[in-house]
This record gives structure tokens, C-alpha cells and sequence, in this order.
């Protein structure tokens, strides 16, 4: 089971960093075709907008599971441990619990796209394939919040890093 | 309404719930309890402030920034710039401060900066026999140029929020961060004639030629981003993304100092990094939204311009207010959230955003800097193993030139919005 978890956070991250990496190096063939053969892809603008989100959102789920997000701790890391205990398992919490109803409505979102068939501008890609990141990571980003409150309810060392750059 | 809002921002943001969370949770509950507009916009909301192809040009610069600092183009920049300058009194911290403006140019951030060029310089400073604290101070202020000069990320995301041309931020940076630098130099000077700090070889025409020709390929890529961008030939999310792509053949394929196997692990943090920033700036928009909606910015206006009844005074206050709350959060935030809130009382001042935006990277580059959240300092401790009250004490003075410049910077809107009226407006 353990080692399940840790091949797909090893996936999660090699999939981040390629797509960002795949993307630039698809901006820089398409600059290329642009001036070296006139030639330019209409519809590179939207799919990098849109994998952009998918992306972002991975990352973002990535974040919270290193304790990555920027957060103002200054006040919540000098209170006594058993107060720093107890913050951490309500942020977990309201975070989780804000998180799932964000992944609710974003499902709501992608249901309807689905059922009014919204395709988009430039590929004509269905709109709810665009949206169906939104939910699926929120979704994700709560499982890891209410897995960080737990750690702290159970007095276990989270993971928690420096906060890097 | 107003009240309940504020309380429940104050609260989560003190017990230290990740900002971009905490944005969006505020959202919601205040559309749920206050407001007609359904709730489920905030989604909407999430994804439309994310929705846009200028965005992807931070996590390229950010991943730009980690490949050239774990590879070589940094160490061969440096070693072209100090056969250079290096041989004037005071030319090895000259050329320390000319390594980081040279690579501010390539990177986006302060971060990075101080790291590719830190961990050379320093140690190369403390040899020739300067002070251990002012090599630290130096090239950590100096490092700090990284987001003044551009490509800048803080410039991009504030670009966002205010609704403002990146391409003229990118452009106004350039004077501002020149003088930063400029100012740098001349008290290096003066310190090293003061403390007759060692005077290096002049180096042969011939060993000058061979380290350009080996930086080479370190110097072109400033000229391609900036040059790129300017000439309109591509977008600076284009921009964003030759830089990255560049660096990697650069490393890989002609400085070969690291593998290909390699570049997705170096990548993995950066990514991240990028990721919770994007995340951050969603929740801020989405805020944003909210504040919009509500005519917040409008009553901020109001109020402000009752009291305070010049724009030199206003730009005094808000200055003093952001050295301040740099002591309570990390800069980048504060500006995200506080600066649209002042939207409408910029406008009532006629204060130009581009000018405006230059005053706020300029107070989180000091930020950067300052304790508790100096993100500068803590990379600094890491390059040098210095404790941070070393690396603080060594700051110290450079403040204080900064704060001269901040000041220069607001009063004298020229410095920042010459070159954009020169060429984009």
C-alpha cells in the first residue's frame, strides 16, 4: 500500500515537471515554425492555457502534501506545541472540508458543460475536459488536508519542510 | 458584511492557513452569507483568473532560473565579468554586482539569484580579503535586483492583478534596477578604497577573450529574452519559454554539466514552487472579484482621499505601510491583496500603475530582505552556512541605500516611466 502511494507521488511529479517542461518546448517549436516556416498553430494559445491549469492544480495538490503554500506562520509556529497541535488539525479541517465543496461545485460545473455540449473557441475541445482538473484536484488537495490534520490529531511529525523559494 | 469578512480574514490568515486557501474560503463564505451571486462562481472564478496564456511564463522563468543556477552558464558568466572589471580597485565586488544584474536579466527571481551567483562570489569575495560581512551583504542585496530587473516575477503577477501591460513593467524596471546597481557599485568603491581591499592581476587580452568566448553563450540569452520581447518578435510568455528551452541545450548539450536524467529532479521543487504561486494568485483574483463586486476599492478611495490630501503624502504612507507589514508576511502576498485595493485612489491621485508597480517590487525586494520573511536572507545562510544574524548584520547598511532609492524611485517617477514613454506609449 505504501509503496502504491509513493510510486504515484513519484508519477504526480514527474508528470508536473515534464508537462511545464513539454510545454515550453512546444512554445519554442511553435516560435520557430512561426517566423522559420510562416506557419503558426492556432491552437497552441488555448491548449497552453488550458494544460497550464491542469498543471497548476497538480502542483497545487502537490504543494499542500510538502506544506509548500505560502501561509503567514509567524504567529501559529511561536504559540506552545499543544496550540500549534490543535491549529494544524482545524486547518486541516476547514481546509479539507472548504476543498470538497469546491470539488462539488467544480463537478457541478463540468456536468453542465457536459450537458450543453460548450466546446472551445479555437480546438473545439468539449469545455468540460478544460474544467475536469478543477474538481478532480480539489478533490485531492481536501484527502490531503484532512490526512494533515489527522497527522497532527495523532501527534505525528508531518512532513513539513522550510518553506523553500 | 464588511466587519464579518475582515474577521474571518484576520483569523485564518493569523492561525496560518495557506493564503491562496484562505482567499478563496473568504470568497465563498462571503457570496454564501452576503450576496446573491451562487457560490459555485468562485470556482468559475478559480479557473477564469488562471485562464490565461501570460501565466505560463512564470513557472517558465522559474524553471529557467533553477536549470541555469544547478548548471554552469552562471559560473562562466562570472568568470567573463571579473576578466573584465575584476582588476580595478574594488572590481571583485563590481564585478559581483555586474554578475547579479547580468543575471537578474536571464532570471526572474531574487532567489535564484543570489544562489547562482552567491555561492561563487562569496566565497571568491572573502579569498581576495574583503570582509566576510559585506561580501554577504553585497551580493545578497544585489541578488535581490533579480526581480527589479526584467524578466521579473512579481512584476508578471502584479501585472495580473492591476491589469497592467507587462511588456511596459518589463521596461520600466530597467532604470530603477540600473541605479539600485549603479548606487551598489560606487559604495563598494568607497569601501574598498577605505579598506585598501586587494587588487586582483589584470588578466591578458587573451585570457579576457577565452573566458568571453566560453561565456558566450551565458551573455547572448539576455539579448534574445529582452530583445525578443521589445522588437515584438514574441510574447514574453515566448520569452519565457526559449529561456528555459535554451538553458537545458546549453547545460546539456555545450556546457554538458549535467545529464539529461537529471533535469526532471531539478525540476520537481521549481514546479511545485510555481504551482502554490499560480495557486496564490488564483485566490487573490478571485478576491479580487469579490472586493470589484462589492465596490470596496471605490470606499477605499473615499476614505483615503479624505484624510490624506496628497498623492506624495498617500505614496509616503503606503511605503512606510508595506516596510511594516513586511515584518507581519511574506511581501509577494501583501501586495497581491493589497494592491487592487487601492485601484480607485490611485486613479483619484492620477498615479500612473505602471509607476506604482515599480514602488511595489521595489518594497518587495525589500521584503526580501528583511527579516522574518526575507526570503534572500534565508537562501543566503544556506549558499554562505552563515547564521542569520551574520547575514543580516551584513544587510544592514545596504538597507539603508535601498531605502534611498525607494525613495528616489517614488518621488522621481521618470526613473521608472522614461522608457516606457520613450517607447510603448
Amino acid at each position: 500500500m505504501k509503496q502504491l502511494f509513493t510510486l504515484l507521488r513519484r508519477i504526480e511529479e514527474l508528470v508536473l515537471s515534464l508537462t511545464f517542461l513539454g510545454l515550453a518546448i512546444v512554445a519554442v517549436i511553435q516560435v520557430i515554425c512561426r517566423y522559420g516556416f510562416d506557419y503558426s498553430f492556432t491552437w497552441f494559445e488555448e491548449a497552453g492555457r488550458y494544460v497550464g491549469i491542469f498543471a497548476t492544480f497538480l502542483g497545487a495538490s502537490l504543494g499542500v502534501k510538502y506544506g509548500m503554500h505560502f501561509s503567514m506562520d509567524l504567529l501559529s509556529t511561536s504559540v506552545s506545541p499543544l496550540i500549534g497541535r490543535i491549529l494544524k488539525v482545524l486547518i486541516g479541517l476547514v481546509c479539507g472540508s472548504a476543498l470538497l465543496i469546491l470539488a462539488w461545485y467544480g463537478f457541478g460545473l463540468v456536468q453542465t458543460n457536459l450537458k450543453y455540449g460548450n466546446t472551445s473557441a479555437a480546438m473545439q475541445m468539449p469545455m468540460y475536459l478544460a474544467y475536469l482538473p478543477l474538481p478532480f484536484f480539489c478533490f485531492i488537495m481536501a484527502i490531503r488536508f484532512y490526512r494533515l490534520g489527522l497527522l497532527a490529531l495523532l501527534g505525528k511529525n508531518t512532513n513539513k519542510q522550510e518553506q523553500p523559494a | 458584511m464588511m466587519t464579518a469578512v475582515a474577521i474571518c480574514f484576520v483569523v485564518m490568515m493569523l492561525a496560518g492557513v495557506p493564503l491562496g486557501f484562505m482567499l478563496t474560503m473568504v470568497t465563498m463564505i462571503a457570496l454564501y452569507f452576503f450576496s446573491f451571486t451562487p457560490t459555485q462562481a468562485v470556482v468559475e472564478q478559480l479557473f477564469n483568473s488562471l485562464d490565461n496564456f501570460i501565466l505560463l511564463a512564470i513557472p517558465f522563468f522559474v524553471l529557467a532560473g533553477t536549470i541555469m543556477t544547478k548548471g554552469a552558464i552562471a559560473k562562466r558568466l562570472i568568470a567573463f565579468i571579473n576578466s573584465l572589471v575584476g582588476w580595478i580597485p574594488g572590481g571583485l565586488g563590481i564585478s559581483g554586482v555586474l554578475a547579479c544584474i547580468f543575471f537578474a536579466a536571464i532570471s526572474g527571481s531574487g532567489p535564484a539569484t543570489v544562489v547562482a551567483i552567491g555561492s561563487i562570489m562569496v566565497p571568491a569575495l572573502v579569498k581576495a580579503g574583503y570582509h566576510k560581512r559585506f561580501s554577504i551583504g553585497l551580493i545578497t542585496t544585489s541578488g535581490s535586483l533579480g526581480i527589479v530587473i526584467p524578466p521579473s516575477i512579481p512584476m508578471i503577477l502584479y501585472c495580473m492583478v492591476m491589469n497592467v501591460s507587462v511588456q511596459e513593467m518589463f521596461l520600466a524596471g530597467i532604470l530603477p534596477g540600473l541605479l539600485i546597481g549603479v548606487v551598489l557599485i560606487i559604495y563598494t568603491l568607497l569601501r574598498s578604497r577605505q579598506n585598501n581591499w586587494k587588487i586582483e592581476q589584470r588578466p591578458s587580452w587573451g585570457e579576457v577573450l577565452r573566458t568571453g568566448k566560453e561565456g558566450f553563450w551565458a551573455i547572448l540569452l539576455p539579448i534574445i529574452v529582452l530583445g525578443g520581447i521589445y522588437s515584438g518578435i514574441f510574447t514574453p510568455t515566448e520569452a519565457a519559454a526559449i529561456s528555459v528551452v535554451y538553458a537545458l541545450i546549453v547545460e546539456l548539450f555545450i556546457y554538458r554539466e549535467c545529464t539529461i536524467l537529471e533535469i526532471p529532479e531539478i525540476c520537481k521543487d521549481a514546479s511545485i514552487m510555481a504551482s502554490c504561486l499560480l495557486f496564490l494568485l488564483a485566490g487573490a483574483m478571485t478576491f479580487n472579484w469579490l472586493l470589484t463586486s462589492e465596490e470596496i476599492p471605490a470606499l477605499v478611495a473615499n476614505f483615503v482621499m479624505s484624510h490624506i490630501d496628497s498623492p506624495w503624502l498617500f505614496l509616503l504612507v503606503i511605503n512606510l505601510f508595506l516596510l511594516l507589514l513586511g515584518c507581519f508576511m511574506d511581501s509577494v502576498s501583501a501586495v497581491l491583496i493589497l494592491s487592487p485595493l487601492f485601484l480607485d485612489t490611485l486613479q483619484g491621485y492620477n498615479i500612473d500603475l505602471v509607476h506604482f508597480g515599480i514602488i511595489m517590487v521595489l518594497n518587495i525586494e525589500f521584503g526580501m530582505l528583511t527579516p522574518p520573511f526575507g526570503l534572500n536572507l534565508f537562501v543566503s545562510m544556506g549558499v554562505t552556512g552563515e547564521s542569520i544574524k551574520t547575514v543580516v548584520r551584513g544587510v544592514l547598511p545596504f538597507l539603508g541605500l535601498l531605502l534611498l532609492c525607494l525613495l528616489a524611485v517614488t518621488y522621481i517617477p521618470a526613473i521608472s516611466l522614461l522608457l516606457p514613454n520613450l517607447f510603448l506609449r
